[in-house]
Protein backbone atom coordinates (compact mmCIF):
# COMPACT_ATOMS: atom_id res chain seq x y z
CA UNK A 1 0.00 0.00 0.00
CA UNK A 2 2.92 2.38 -0.60
CA UNK A 3 0.63 4.21 -3.00
CA UNK A 4 -1.21 5.71 -0.05
CA UNK A 5 1.95 7.60 0.88
CA UNK A 6 1.18 10.08 -1.90
CA UNK A 7 -2.14 10.96 -0.33
CA UNK A 8 -0.29 11.77 2.89
CA UNK A 9 2.17 13.75 0.75
CA UNK A 10 -0.67 15.76 -0.78
CA UNK A 11 -2.00 16.58 2.69
CA UNK A 12 1.47 17.66 3.80
CA UNK A 13 1.92 19.93 0.79
CA UNK A 14 -1.55 21.34 1.26
CA UNK A 15 -0.59 22.32 4.82
CA UNK A 16 2.79 23.75 3.74
CA UNK A 17 1.15 25.57 0.83
CA UNK A 18 -1.49 27.04 3.13
CA UNK A 19 1.22 28.44 5.40
CA UNK A 20 3.03 30.00 2.43
CA UNK A 21 -0.23 31.40 1.07
CA UNK A 22 -1.13 32.99 4.38
CA UNK A 23 2.33 34.47 4.86
CA UNK A 24 2.85 35.75 1.33
CA UNK A 25 -0.62 36.77 0.19
CA UNK A 26 -2.30 37.56 3.50
CA UNK A 27 -5.12 35.12 2.84
CA UNK A 28 -6.91 34.07 6.03
CA UNK A 29 -5.98 30.72 7.57
CA UNK A 30 -9.49 29.41 7.17
CA UNK A 31 -9.70 30.35 3.49
CA UNK A 32 -6.23 28.94 2.75
CA UNK A 33 -6.89 25.62 4.47
CA UNK A 34 -10.26 25.21 2.75
CA UNK A 35 -8.87 25.95 -0.70
CA UNK A 36 -7.45 22.92 -2.56
CA UNK A 37 -5.36 25.33 -4.64
CA UNK A 38 -3.20 26.06 -1.61
CA UNK A 39 -1.32 22.82 -2.30
CA UNK A 40 0.18 24.42 -5.43
CA UNK A 41 1.88 27.05 -3.24
CA UNK A 42 3.66 24.15 -1.50
CA UNK A 43 4.64 22.57 -4.81
CA UNK A 44 5.97 25.95 -5.99
CA UNK A 45 8.36 25.74 -3.05
CA UNK A 46 9.44 22.27 -4.25
CA UNK A 47 10.12 23.66 -7.71
CA UNK A 48 12.12 26.57 -6.38
CA UNK A 49 14.19 24.32 -4.14
CA UNK A 50 14.80 21.74 -6.88
CA UNK A 51 16.16 24.27 -9.38
CA UNK A 52 18.92 25.52 -7.07
CA UNK A 53 20.20 29.05 -7.84
CA UNK A 54 17.77 29.31 -10.74
CA UNK A 55 14.99 28.29 -8.38
CA UNK A 56 15.97 31.12 -6.07
CA UNK A 57 15.55 33.56 -8.95
CA UNK A 58 12.19 32.00 -9.81
CA UNK A 59 11.06 32.17 -6.18
CA UNK A 60 11.98 35.86 -5.97
CA UNK A 61 10.01 36.61 -9.13
CA UNK A 62 7.03 34.61 -7.88
CA UNK A 63 6.98 36.07 -4.39
CA UNK A 64 7.27 39.59 -5.82
CA UNK A 65 4.25 39.03 -8.05
CA UNK A 66 2.30 37.37 -5.23
CA UNK A 67 2.96 40.34 -2.96
CA UNK A 68 1.94 42.78 -5.71
CA UNK A 69 -1.30 40.97 -6.44
CA UNK A 70 -2.15 39.92 -2.90
CA UNK A 71 -4.51 42.64 -1.73
CA UNK A 72 -7.47 41.38 -3.73
CA UNK A 73 -6.74 37.75 -3.03
CA UNK A 74 -8.38 37.17 0.31
CA UNK A 75 -11.20 35.00 -0.94
CA UNK A 76 -11.27 31.25 -1.31
CA UNK A 77 -14.26 29.37 -2.68
CA UNK A 78 -17.07 29.71 -0.18
CA UNK A 79 -18.40 26.24 -0.85
CA UNK A 80 -15.80 23.68 -1.82
CA UNK A 81 -17.77 20.91 -3.56
CA UNK A 82 -16.19 18.06 -1.65
CA UNK A 83 -18.76 15.49 -2.79
CA UNK A 84 -17.82 16.14 -6.45
CA UNK A 85 -14.17 15.83 -5.52
CA UNK A 86 -14.82 12.56 -3.68
CA UNK A 87 -16.62 11.02 -6.67
CA UNK A 88 -13.80 12.12 -9.00
CA UNK A 89 -11.23 10.68 -6.59
CA UNK A 90 -12.92 7.29 -6.61
CA UNK A 91 -13.28 7.24 -10.41
CA UNK A 92 -9.63 8.22 -10.93
CA UNK A 93 -7.88 6.26 -8.17
CA UNK A 94 -9.88 3.03 -8.29
CA UNK A 95 -7.52 1.18 -10.59
CA UNK A 96 -4.31 -0.80 -10.25
CA UNK A 97 -1.55 1.69 -9.47
CA UNK A 98 0.55 0.77 -12.45
CA UNK A 99 1.28 2.99 -15.48
CA UNK A 100 -0.15 1.62 -18.71
CA UNK A 101 0.71 4.05 -21.51
CA UNK A 102 3.96 5.17 -23.12
CA UNK A 103 4.54 8.66 -21.74
CA UNK A 104 3.51 7.64 -18.24
CA UNK A 105 6.59 5.45 -17.96
CA UNK A 106 8.83 8.13 -19.40
CA UNK A 107 7.57 10.92 -17.13
CA UNK A 108 7.44 8.75 -14.01
CA UNK A 109 10.97 7.53 -14.72
CA UNK A 110 12.15 11.10 -14.18
CA UNK A 111 10.52 11.05 -10.74
CA UNK A 112 13.18 8.49 -9.82
CA UNK A 113 15.92 11.07 -10.54
CA UNK A 114 17.01 14.43 -9.23
CA UNK A 115 16.89 17.44 -11.52
CA UNK A 116 20.71 17.29 -11.60
CA UNK A 117 20.44 14.04 -13.57
CA UNK A 118 17.94 15.59 -15.97
CA UNK A 119 20.46 18.40 -16.59
CA UNK A 120 23.35 16.02 -17.26
CA UNK A 121 23.46 15.14 -20.98
CA UNK A 122 25.66 12.12 -20.19
CA UNK A 123 22.74 10.49 -18.33
CA UNK A 124 20.67 10.39 -21.56
CA UNK A 125 17.42 11.17 -19.80
CA UNK A 126 14.49 11.43 -22.20
CA UNK A 127 12.74 13.51 -23.26
CA UNK A 128 15.68 15.88 -22.86
CA UNK A 129 15.16 19.45 -21.77
CA UNK A 130 11.45 19.20 -20.94
CA UNK A 131 10.35 21.23 -17.90
CA UNK A 132 10.90 19.07 -14.81
CA UNK A 133 8.11 20.00 -12.43
CA UNK A 134 5.68 17.13 -13.15
CA UNK A 135 8.19 14.41 -12.18
CA UNK A 136 9.53 16.58 -9.34
CA UNK A 137 6.02 17.02 -7.97
CA UNK A 138 5.41 13.26 -8.30
CA UNK A 139 8.60 12.59 -6.32
CA UNK A 140 7.66 15.20 -3.72
CA UNK A 141 4.16 13.83 -3.17
CA UNK A 142 5.66 10.32 -2.97
CA UNK A 143 7.78 11.70 -0.10
CA UNK A 144 10.86 10.41 -1.87
CA UNK A 145 9.77 6.76 -1.83
CA UNK A 146 10.95 5.04 -5.02
CA UNK A 147 7.88 2.92 -5.65
CA UNK A 148 5.82 2.42 -8.78
CA UNK A 149 2.54 2.54 -6.83
CA UNK A 150 3.58 5.72 -5.01
CA UNK A 151 4.55 7.40 -8.28
CA UNK A 152 1.29 6.48 -9.99
CA UNK A 153 -0.89 7.63 -7.11
CA UNK A 154 1.14 10.83 -6.84
CA UNK A 155 0.52 11.52 -10.55
CA UNK A 156 -3.17 10.81 -10.08
CA UNK A 157 -3.33 13.03 -7.01
CA UNK A 158 -1.87 15.82 -9.15
CA UNK A 159 -4.60 15.21 -11.74
CA UNK A 160 -7.15 15.43 -8.92
CA UNK A 161 -5.58 18.58 -7.51
CA UNK A 162 -5.73 20.26 -10.90
CA UNK A 163 -9.38 19.24 -11.19
CA UNK A 164 -10.07 20.53 -7.68
CA UNK A 165 -8.54 23.90 -8.56
CA UNK A 166 -10.67 24.12 -11.70
CA UNK A 167 -13.76 23.25 -9.64
CA UNK A 168 -12.82 25.82 -7.04
CA UNK A 169 -12.43 28.52 -9.67
CA UNK A 170 -15.62 27.70 -11.57
CA UNK A 171 -17.97 26.16 -9.02
CA UNK A 172 -20.17 29.27 -9.01
CA UNK A 173 -20.92 28.59 -12.70
CA UNK A 174 -20.91 24.79 -12.55
CA UNK A 175 -23.57 24.68 -9.86
CA UNK A 176 -25.83 26.77 -12.10
CA UNK A 177 -25.38 24.34 -14.99
CA UNK A 178 -28.16 22.13 -16.24
CA UNK A 179 -27.36 18.65 -14.92
CA UNK A 180 -27.96 16.99 -18.30
CA UNK A 181 -25.64 19.43 -20.05
CA UNK A 182 -22.90 18.96 -17.46
CA UNK A 183 -23.29 15.16 -17.50
CA UNK A 184 -23.24 14.90 -21.29
CA UNK A 185 -20.20 17.17 -21.52
CA UNK A 186 -18.31 14.86 -19.19
CA UNK A 187 -18.95 12.01 -21.63
CA UNK A 188 -15.75 12.67 -23.54
CA UNK A 189 -14.26 9.16 -23.90
CA UNK A 190 -10.61 10.10 -24.35
CA UNK A 191 -10.82 12.44 -21.37
CA UNK A 192 -11.56 9.43 -19.16
CA UNK A 193 -8.56 7.57 -20.55
CA UNK A 194 -6.32 10.48 -19.58
CA UNK A 195 -8.05 11.10 -16.26
CA UNK A 196 -7.23 7.54 -15.21
CA UNK A 197 -3.58 7.96 -16.15
CA UNK A 198 -0.66 10.15 -15.12
CA UNK A 199 -0.45 12.04 -18.43
CA UNK A 200 0.21 15.76 -18.05
CA UNK A 201 -2.12 17.08 -20.72
CA UNK A 202 -5.45 16.92 -18.88
CA UNK A 203 -4.10 18.45 -15.64
CA UNK A 204 -2.42 21.16 -17.70
CA UNK A 205 -5.76 21.95 -19.30
CA UNK A 206 -7.47 21.94 -15.91
CA UNK A 207 -4.88 24.39 -14.58
CA UNK A 208 -5.51 26.53 -17.65
CA UNK A 209 -9.24 26.58 -16.88
CA UNK A 210 -8.52 27.35 -13.22
CA UNK A 211 -6.18 30.22 -14.20
CA UNK A 212 -8.91 31.88 -16.25
CA UNK A 213 -11.47 31.33 -13.49
CA UNK A 214 -9.32 32.70 -10.68
CA UNK A 215 -8.25 35.69 -12.78
CA UNK A 216 -11.91 36.49 -13.50
CA UNK A 217 -12.55 36.32 -9.75
CA UNK A 218 -9.64 38.77 -9.30
CA UNK A 219 -7.66 36.11 -7.41
CA UNK A 220 -4.52 36.88 -9.37
CA UNK A 221 -2.12 35.45 -6.79
CA UNK A 222 -3.62 31.97 -7.17
CA UNK A 223 -3.73 32.33 -10.95
CA UNK A 224 -0.05 33.33 -10.90
CA UNK A 225 1.01 30.27 -8.88
CA UNK A 226 -0.98 28.04 -11.22
CA UNK A 227 0.76 29.70 -14.18
CA UNK A 228 4.19 28.80 -12.77
CA UNK A 229 2.98 25.24 -12.21
CA UNK A 230 1.72 25.06 -15.80
CA UNK A 231 5.03 26.35 -17.19
CA UNK A 232 6.89 23.87 -14.99
CA UNK A 233 4.79 20.95 -16.21
CA UNK A 234 5.16 21.53 -19.94
CA UNK A 235 6.38 24.24 -22.31
CA UNK A 236 2.78 24.53 -23.52
CA UNK A 237 1.98 25.79 -20.03
CA UNK A 238 3.39 29.18 -21.00
CA UNK A 239 0.96 29.31 -23.90
CA UNK A 240 -1.91 28.53 -21.50
CA UNK A 241 -0.80 31.26 -19.11
CA UNK A 242 -0.46 33.82 -21.89
CA UNK A 243 -3.85 32.74 -23.24
CA UNK A 244 -5.43 33.11 -19.78
CA UNK A 245 -4.06 36.61 -19.23
CA UNK A 246 -4.94 37.72 -22.76
CA UNK A 247 -8.41 36.23 -22.54
CA UNK A 248 -9.22 37.87 -19.22
CA UNK A 249 -7.91 41.22 -20.42
CA UNK A 250 -10.01 40.89 -23.59
CA UNK A 251 -13.18 39.87 -21.77
CA UNK A 252 -12.93 42.69 -19.21
CA UNK A 253 -11.71 45.39 -21.60
CA UNK A 254 -14.94 47.40 -21.53
CA UNK A 255 -15.63 47.07 -17.83
CA UNK A 256 -15.11 50.14 -15.68
CA UNK A 257 -13.99 48.02 -12.71
CA UNK A 258 -11.33 46.25 -14.75
CA UNK A 259 -8.14 45.55 -12.80
CA UNK A 260 -4.97 47.21 -14.11
CA UNK A 261 -3.33 45.47 -17.04
CA UNK A 262 -0.16 44.59 -15.10
CA UNK A 263 -2.25 42.63 -12.59
CA UNK A 264 -4.03 40.71 -15.36
CA UNK A 265 -0.66 40.06 -17.00
CA UNK A 266 0.85 38.56 -13.83
CA UNK A 267 0.15 34.89 -14.73
CA UNK A 268 1.60 35.30 -18.23
CA UNK A 269 4.70 37.21 -17.10
CA UNK A 270 5.47 34.82 -14.25
CA UNK A 271 4.99 31.74 -16.41
CA UNK A 272 7.25 33.29 -19.03
CA UNK A 273 9.86 33.96 -16.33
CA UNK A 274 9.66 30.30 -15.25
CA UNK A 275 10.06 29.21 -18.87
CA UNK A 276 13.09 31.47 -19.43
CA UNK A 277 14.74 30.41 -16.17
CA UNK A 278 14.41 26.72 -17.08
CA UNK A 279 15.69 27.40 -20.61
CA UNK A 280 18.66 29.31 -19.15
CA UNK A 281 19.46 26.27 -17.01
CA UNK A 282 19.23 23.82 -19.92
CA UNK A 283 21.38 26.11 -22.06
CA UNK A 284 23.92 26.41 -19.25
CA UNK A 285 24.18 22.62 -19.01
CA UNK A 286 24.07 22.06 -22.81
CA UNK A 287 20.81 20.12 -22.68
CA UNK A 288 18.81 20.75 -25.82
CA UNK A 289 15.05 20.29 -25.94
CA UNK A 290 15.09 19.15 -29.55
CA UNK A 291 11.29 18.89 -29.75
CA UNK A 292 10.72 22.50 -28.74
CA UNK A 293 13.31 24.47 -30.68
CA UNK A 294 11.55 27.16 -32.71
CA UNK A 295 12.69 27.82 -36.25
CA UNK A 296 11.45 29.82 -39.20
CA UNK A 297 7.76 28.97 -39.80
CA UNK A 298 6.90 26.58 -42.58
CA UNK A 299 3.59 28.08 -43.65
CA UNK A 300 3.05 25.46 -46.32
CA UNK A 301 2.29 22.97 -43.55
CA UNK A 302 -0.67 24.98 -42.23
CA UNK A 303 -3.31 23.28 -44.44
CA UNK A 304 -2.04 19.87 -43.32
CA UNK A 305 -2.25 20.93 -39.69
CA UNK A 306 -5.80 22.18 -40.22
CA UNK A 307 -6.78 18.91 -41.89
CA UNK A 308 -5.28 16.87 -39.06
CA UNK A 309 -6.95 19.04 -36.44
CA UNK A 310 -10.37 18.50 -38.06
CA UNK A 311 -9.78 14.75 -38.36
CA UNK A 312 -8.74 14.40 -34.72
CA UNK A 313 -11.54 16.63 -33.42
CA UNK A 314 -14.17 14.68 -35.34
CA UNK A 315 -12.88 11.26 -34.25
CA UNK A 316 -16.17 9.88 -32.95
CA UNK A 317 -14.62 7.25 -30.70
CA UNK A 318 -12.36 9.71 -28.90
CA UNK A 319 -14.56 12.79 -28.64
CA UNK A 320 -18.07 12.00 -29.83
CA UNK A 321 -19.35 15.29 -31.29
CA UNK A 322 -17.92 17.41 -28.49
CA UNK A 323 -15.63 19.49 -30.68
CA UNK A 324 -18.31 19.96 -33.35
CA UNK A 325 -20.57 21.39 -30.63
CA UNK A 326 -17.74 23.56 -29.34
CA UNK A 327 -17.28 24.92 -32.86
CA UNK A 328 -20.98 25.69 -33.08
CA UNK A 329 -20.95 27.42 -29.70
CA UNK A 330 -17.95 29.52 -30.69
CA UNK A 331 -19.62 30.60 -33.92
CA UNK A 332 -23.28 30.85 -32.94
CA UNK A 333 -23.56 31.53 -29.21
CA UNK A 334 -25.08 34.99 -28.70
CA UNK A 335 -24.72 37.60 -25.91
CA UNK A 336 -21.35 36.72 -24.56
CA UNK A 337 -20.67 37.54 -20.92
CA UNK A 338 -17.20 37.82 -19.38
CA UNK A 339 -17.11 34.07 -18.73
CA UNK A 340 -17.89 32.81 -22.22
CA UNK A 341 -15.88 35.63 -23.77
CA UNK A 342 -12.80 34.77 -21.78
CA UNK A 343 -13.13 31.02 -22.40
CA UNK A 344 -13.57 31.58 -26.14
CA UNK A 345 -10.64 33.97 -26.23
CA UNK A 346 -8.42 31.56 -24.27
CA UNK A 347 -9.26 28.78 -26.72
CA UNK A 348 -8.56 31.05 -29.69
CA UNK A 349 -5.18 32.18 -28.33
CA UNK A 350 -4.21 28.59 -27.53
CA UNK A 351 -5.15 27.49 -31.02
CA UNK A 352 -3.28 30.33 -32.72
CA UNK A 353 -0.10 30.09 -30.65
CA UNK A 354 0.00 26.28 -30.73
CA UNK A 355 -0.47 26.30 -34.50
CA UNK A 356 2.36 28.79 -34.85
CA UNK A 357 4.57 26.76 -32.49
CA UNK A 358 3.96 23.48 -34.32
CA UNK A 359 4.46 25.22 -37.64
CA UNK A 360 7.76 26.77 -36.62
CA UNK A 361 8.93 23.80 -34.56
CA UNK A 362 11.32 21.10 -35.74
CA UNK A 363 10.31 18.59 -38.38
CA UNK A 364 9.81 15.75 -35.90
CA UNK A 365 6.95 17.62 -34.21
CA UNK A 366 5.08 17.65 -37.51
CA UNK A 367 5.91 13.95 -37.89
CA UNK A 368 4.36 13.38 -34.43
CA UNK A 369 1.25 15.20 -35.65
CA UNK A 370 1.07 13.10 -38.83
CA UNK A 371 1.57 9.90 -36.82
CA UNK A 372 -1.32 10.72 -34.50
CA UNK A 373 0.69 11.25 -31.33
CA UNK A 374 0.38 15.03 -30.95
CA UNK A 375 -2.93 16.65 -31.81
CA UNK A 376 -5.19 14.74 -29.42
CA UNK A 377 -2.78 15.82 -26.65
CA UNK A 378 -3.41 19.45 -27.61
CA UNK A 379 -7.15 18.82 -27.77
CA UNK A 380 -6.91 17.23 -24.31
CA UNK A 381 -5.21 20.38 -23.01
CA UNK A 382 -7.99 22.52 -24.50
CA UNK A 383 -10.86 20.26 -23.43
CA UNK A 384 -11.42 21.80 -19.96
CA UNK A 385 -11.74 25.33 -21.40
CA UNK A 386 -14.03 24.10 -24.14
CA UNK A 387 -16.10 21.94 -21.78
CA UNK A 388 -16.76 24.89 -19.48
CA UNK A 389 -17.71 27.01 -22.49
CA UNK A 390 -20.13 24.34 -23.74
CA UNK A 391 -21.66 23.86 -20.30
CA UNK A 392 -22.28 27.59 -19.80
CA UNK A 393 -23.50 28.18 -23.34
CA UNK A 394 -25.87 25.21 -23.55
CA UNK A 395 -27.22 25.91 -20.08
CA UNK A 396 -27.89 29.47 -21.14
CA UNK A 397 -29.52 28.25 -24.35
CA UNK A 398 -31.92 26.33 -22.11
CA UNK A 399 -32.21 29.46 -19.97
CA UNK A 400 -35.90 30.02 -19.22
CA UNK A 401 -36.58 26.40 -18.32
CA UNK A 402 -33.54 26.31 -16.04
CA UNK A 403 -34.37 29.58 -14.32
CA UNK A 404 -37.99 28.52 -13.77
CA UNK A 405 -36.80 25.24 -12.34
CA UNK A 406 -34.49 27.07 -9.92
CA UNK A 407 -37.23 29.46 -8.86
CA UNK A 408 -39.67 26.62 -8.23
CA UNK A 409 -37.13 24.86 -6.06
CA UNK A 410 -35.93 27.91 -4.23
CA UNK A 411 -32.58 28.01 -6.05
CA UNK A 412 -30.54 31.07 -6.77
CA UNK A 413 -27.51 32.94 -5.54
CA UNK B 1 -16.90 -6.93 -32.05
CA UNK B 2 -16.05 -3.24 -31.96
CA UNK B 3 -19.47 -1.53 -31.84
CA UNK B 4 -18.58 0.68 -34.77
CA UNK B 5 -15.36 1.76 -33.12
CA UNK B 6 -13.19 0.46 -35.89
CA UNK B 7 -12.22 3.09 -38.40
CA UNK B 8 -11.68 0.42 -40.98
CA UNK B 9 -12.07 -3.30 -41.01
CA UNK B 10 -8.99 -3.76 -38.85
CA UNK B 11 -10.02 -5.08 -35.42
CA UNK B 12 -6.74 -3.82 -33.92
CA UNK B 13 -8.09 -0.28 -33.99
CA UNK B 14 -10.11 -0.96 -30.80
CA UNK B 15 -6.86 -1.25 -28.76
CA UNK B 16 -7.85 -4.61 -27.33
CA UNK B 17 -4.31 -5.86 -26.72
CA UNK B 18 -2.00 -4.87 -23.88
CA UNK B 19 0.74 -3.86 -26.28
CA UNK B 20 -1.50 -1.52 -28.28
CA UNK B 21 -2.60 0.25 -25.10
CA UNK B 22 1.01 0.86 -24.08
CA UNK B 23 1.90 2.13 -27.54
CA UNK B 24 -1.20 4.11 -28.52
CA UNK B 25 -3.56 4.17 -25.58
CA UNK B 26 -3.23 7.90 -24.95
CA UNK B 27 -3.41 8.97 -28.59
CA UNK B 28 -7.04 8.05 -29.09
CA UNK B 29 -9.72 5.71 -27.83
CA UNK B 30 -8.99 3.61 -30.91
CA UNK B 31 -5.92 3.40 -33.10
CA UNK B 32 -7.54 5.67 -35.67
CA UNK B 33 -5.05 8.57 -35.24
CA UNK B 34 -2.10 6.20 -35.73
CA UNK B 35 -3.81 4.61 -38.77
CA UNK B 36 -4.37 8.08 -40.32
CA UNK B 37 -8.16 7.91 -39.87
CA UNK B 38 -8.90 5.36 -42.63
CA UNK B 39 -12.67 5.64 -42.14
CA UNK B 40 -12.92 9.36 -41.50
CA UNK B 41 -15.78 10.21 -43.88
CA UNK B 42 -18.70 9.01 -41.68
CA UNK B 43 -17.19 10.69 -38.60
CA UNK B 44 -16.78 13.97 -40.49
CA UNK B 45 -20.39 13.71 -41.65
CA UNK B 46 -21.63 13.18 -38.08
CA UNK B 47 -19.54 16.10 -36.83
CA UNK B 48 -20.87 18.36 -39.57
CA UNK B 49 -24.49 17.42 -38.79
CA UNK B 50 -23.86 18.03 -35.07
CA UNK B 51 -22.33 21.41 -35.82
CA UNK B 52 -25.31 22.46 -37.96
CA UNK B 53 -27.89 21.21 -35.45
CA UNK B 54 -26.13 22.88 -32.53
CA UNK B 55 -25.79 26.19 -34.38
CA UNK B 56 -29.49 26.10 -35.32
CA UNK B 57 -30.60 25.20 -31.81
CA UNK B 58 -28.47 27.91 -30.20
CA UNK B 59 -29.84 30.56 -32.57
CA UNK B 60 -33.51 29.50 -32.49
CA UNK B 61 -33.62 28.31 -28.86
CA UNK B 62 -36.57 25.93 -29.20
CA UNK B 63 -38.16 24.84 -25.91
CA UNK B 64 -36.78 21.31 -26.11
CA UNK B 65 -33.21 22.54 -26.38
CA UNK B 66 -32.24 21.54 -22.84
CA UNK B 67 -32.94 17.91 -23.72
CA UNK B 68 -31.86 17.79 -27.36
CA UNK B 69 -28.26 18.92 -27.29
CA UNK B 70 -27.15 16.94 -24.22
CA UNK B 71 -28.84 13.91 -25.77
CA UNK B 72 -26.95 14.36 -29.04
CA UNK B 73 -23.70 14.83 -27.12
CA UNK B 74 -24.30 11.75 -24.98
CA UNK B 75 -25.46 9.50 -27.83
CA UNK B 76 -22.44 10.38 -29.96
CA UNK B 77 -20.13 9.50 -27.08
CA UNK B 78 -21.57 6.03 -26.54
CA UNK B 79 -19.31 4.14 -29.02
CA UNK B 80 -16.21 5.68 -27.46
CA UNK B 81 -17.43 5.13 -23.92
CA UNK B 82 -18.03 1.44 -24.73
CA UNK B 83 -14.45 1.31 -25.92
CA UNK B 84 -13.18 2.89 -22.71
CA UNK B 85 -15.38 0.96 -20.29
CA UNK B 86 -15.54 -2.44 -22.00
CA UNK B 87 -13.36 -3.07 -25.03
CA UNK B 88 -9.92 -1.64 -24.46
CA UNK B 89 -7.26 -3.66 -22.72
CA UNK B 90 -7.20 -0.95 -20.02
CA UNK B 91 -10.98 -1.04 -19.45
CA UNK B 92 -11.79 -1.50 -15.76
CA UNK B 93 -12.30 -5.26 -15.93
CA UNK B 94 -9.27 -5.81 -18.19
CA UNK B 95 -6.94 -3.51 -16.35
CA UNK B 96 -5.74 -5.86 -13.60
CA UNK B 97 -4.39 -8.27 -16.25
CA UNK B 98 -2.69 -5.41 -18.08
CA UNK B 99 -1.19 -4.15 -14.83
CA UNK B 100 0.13 -7.63 -13.98
CA UNK B 101 1.78 -7.96 -17.39
CA UNK B 102 3.45 -4.55 -17.05
CA UNK B 103 4.60 -5.17 -13.48
CA UNK B 104 6.07 -8.49 -14.58
CA UNK B 105 7.96 -6.83 -17.44
CA UNK B 106 9.32 -4.07 -15.18
CA UNK B 107 10.27 -6.65 -12.55
CA UNK B 108 12.08 -8.82 -15.10
CA UNK B 109 14.19 -5.91 -16.38
CA UNK B 110 14.87 -4.58 -12.87
CA UNK B 111 15.96 -8.01 -11.66
CA UNK B 112 18.42 -8.53 -14.51
CA UNK B 113 19.66 -4.96 -14.96
CA UNK B 114 19.41 -3.41 -11.51
CA UNK B 115 19.57 0.40 -11.70
CA UNK B 116 21.29 2.62 -10.39
CA UNK B 117 24.13 0.25 -11.26
CA UNK B 118 25.52 1.63 -14.59
CA UNK B 119 23.58 0.09 -17.46
CA UNK B 120 24.74 0.47 -21.04
CA UNK B 121 21.71 -0.08 -23.26
CA UNK B 122 23.39 -1.16 -26.47
CA UNK B 123 20.19 -1.83 -28.38
CA UNK B 124 16.56 -0.91 -27.74
CA UNK B 125 13.74 -1.54 -30.21
CA UNK B 126 11.39 1.42 -30.51
CA UNK B 127 8.53 -0.76 -29.34
CA UNK B 128 6.44 -1.73 -26.35
CA UNK B 129 9.34 -2.62 -24.03
CA UNK B 130 11.12 0.68 -24.61
CA UNK B 131 9.02 2.85 -22.22
CA UNK B 132 8.97 0.07 -19.64
CA UNK B 133 12.75 -0.17 -19.77
CA UNK B 134 12.91 3.60 -19.47
CA UNK B 135 11.06 3.44 -16.14
CA UNK B 136 13.19 0.53 -14.93
CA UNK B 137 16.42 2.23 -16.04
CA UNK B 138 15.88 6.02 -16.13
CA UNK B 139 19.51 6.90 -16.87
CA UNK B 140 21.89 5.26 -19.28
CA UNK B 141 25.64 4.83 -19.02
CA UNK B 142 28.32 4.58 -21.67
CA UNK B 143 30.05 1.82 -19.66
CA UNK B 144 28.57 -0.88 -17.48
CA UNK B 145 26.30 -3.87 -17.78
CA UNK B 146 25.31 -4.26 -21.43
CA UNK B 147 21.61 -4.63 -22.12
CA UNK B 148 19.60 -5.36 -25.26
CA UNK B 149 15.85 -4.87 -25.40
CA UNK B 150 14.06 -6.41 -28.34
CA UNK B 151 10.62 -7.47 -29.45
CA UNK B 152 7.08 -6.27 -29.54
CA UNK B 153 5.50 -8.28 -26.72
CA UNK B 154 5.17 -7.41 -23.05
CA UNK B 155 5.98 -10.94 -21.93
CA UNK B 156 9.73 -10.45 -21.94
CA UNK B 157 12.31 -12.77 -20.47
CA UNK B 158 15.85 -11.57 -19.79
CA UNK B 159 18.78 -13.93 -20.40
CA UNK B 160 22.47 -13.49 -19.91
CA UNK B 161 24.16 -14.16 -23.25
CA UNK B 162 27.95 -13.82 -23.30
CA UNK B 163 28.14 -11.05 -20.67
CA UNK B 164 25.21 -9.18 -22.14
CA UNK B 165 21.66 -9.21 -20.80
CA UNK B 166 19.11 -9.66 -23.56
CA UNK B 167 15.44 -9.02 -22.78
CA UNK B 168 13.01 -10.25 -25.39
CA UNK B 169 9.75 -12.24 -25.63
Amino acid sequence: MTGLVSIAGAMLFHAVGSVIRVLVTGTSWRAALRSPSSAWFGLALVYGAALGWAGLALSIVLVAWLRLTRQVDDEASPEAPWWVFAIAAVLILARPWVPTMWDEFVWLAKARLSIDSALDPVMKVTPAGYPPLWPSAVAALSLGIDSLAAHVTAGSVLVLLAGASALEAWWHKIREAHWAVAGATLMAPLMWVHARSTYVDLPLGLLSLAMVGFALKRQFAVATVLAVMAAGFKDEGVVHAVAASAAVWFSLRNETSRPPAWRIAAPALTAFSAFLIWRALTDFYDVESVDHVLRWPSLKWLPAFGRLLVLHASDLASWGVFWAMTGAVLVAAPSRDQFTRSLSAALAVNLLVSTAAVDSGPEQVRVFAENGTLINRLLMQWWPLAAMLVVISLTRAAGPAKQNHRKQHGGGE
Amino acid sequence: MTFGLSSGSDDRSALTSNELVVLDGANGVTQAPRLQFPGAAPALMVAFVALVITSWVIRKRPSWVNKALPLVLALAAIPGMIGVIVLRADAPLNRPALARAIEAAIGEIKANAPWPQPINVVHEDDDVLSPIARYAIPTRAAQGLELEIRGSKLEAVCRNVSNRVMCAP
